[in-house]
């Protein structure tokens, strides 16, 4: 099964083929949560959104075309899940989860979460278009021009927001550090 | 102080997703059982065919146990005239 197509797996998961979805969900579901639990730095409301996402696909699997990077597209279903939800929702209250840390001391797992809280902190503190534009092409690894279709901006305006979302997190980031 | 692409870059990589436990086969087990026909919707689709067939079976356990009857009664009778009842 790993060695499907993304076209031959949603093939299958088009006449409801278990087999399939699992190999769907081994090969997307961990990009898919990631994104979620940017977006809503909630894991709660990250796991929801993912959940959300894979059964839809389970539903109508239909709805993807070959032309799209499956990918791409699956990140542009969780995006627009998220932004239902942010309608529907208040805004979500501050992460009370732990981050990983993959340090191998007491010492060093604290310097990294207190580092990893930081860039968080920092990156939730952008406005919306730019910390979404920056999740989508540094996080998802994205190309502008995909993120730009997920955003439903053109390719300039996303480079453009990129471009200002990593210069507040230089300012941002790079004051903390002076202090 | 402004910070460089790579201290920046060396920075966001701080910022890394804590494990999803399990979600994915919580999402399997969910899809798995969306997709498995309700028993009641079962039932509901089709309910005229069940009271059909429950209505033919009726029938035909009616019909043979009075043709039991029936036999029954004629050996009976068969039985008293054999006696010299008539």
């Amino acid at each position: 099964m790993a060695d499907l197509s993304d076209a031959e797996m949603m093939n299958r998961i088009q006449s409801a083929d278990a087999a399939a979805f699992r190999e769907l969900l081994n090969r997307f579901e961990r990009k898919v949560f990631g994104l979620a639990w940017r977006l809503t730095a909630s894991e709660a409301d990250a796991r929801d959104l993912t959940q959300d996402v894979f059964l839809k696909v389970w539903k109508n699997p239909a709805a993807w075309q070959p032309t799209a990077k499956l990918d791409t597209w699956l990140y542009r279903v969780a995006y627009n899940a998220f932004i239902d939800m942010r309608r529907r929702e208040k805004p979500t209250e501050e992460l009370g989860e732990t981050l990983e840390s993959p340090a191998d001391s007491p010492e060093k797992a604290m310097l990294l979460q207190n580092e990893a809280d930081r860039v968080r902190k920092a990156v939730d503190s952008l406005p919306a278009r730019q910390k979404e534009a920056l999740i989508l092409c540094y996080y998802q690894d994205l190309k502008a021009k995909d993120a730009a279709q997920i955003l439903g901006l053109s390719q300039g305006a996303t480079e453009a927001l990129l471009f200002r979302a990593r210069q507040s997190l230089k300012d941002l980031l790079g004051k903390e550090i002076m202090t | 102080m402004t910070l460089t692409d790579t201290q920046l870059d060396a920075l966001l990589n701080q910022y890394t997703v804590p494990d999803s436990k399990g979600l994915s086969d919580e999402i399997f087990m969910r899809a798995m059982r969306e997709r498995a026909p309700k028993l009641w919707l079962f039932f509901v689709k089709n309910c005229a065919w069940l009271s059909v067939a429950f209505l033919i079976g009726g029938f035909c356990f009616g019909s043979y146990a009075n043709a039991a009857d029936y036999r029954n009664a004629a050996q009976y009778l068969d039985t008293l005239y054999d006696y010299g009842a008539f």
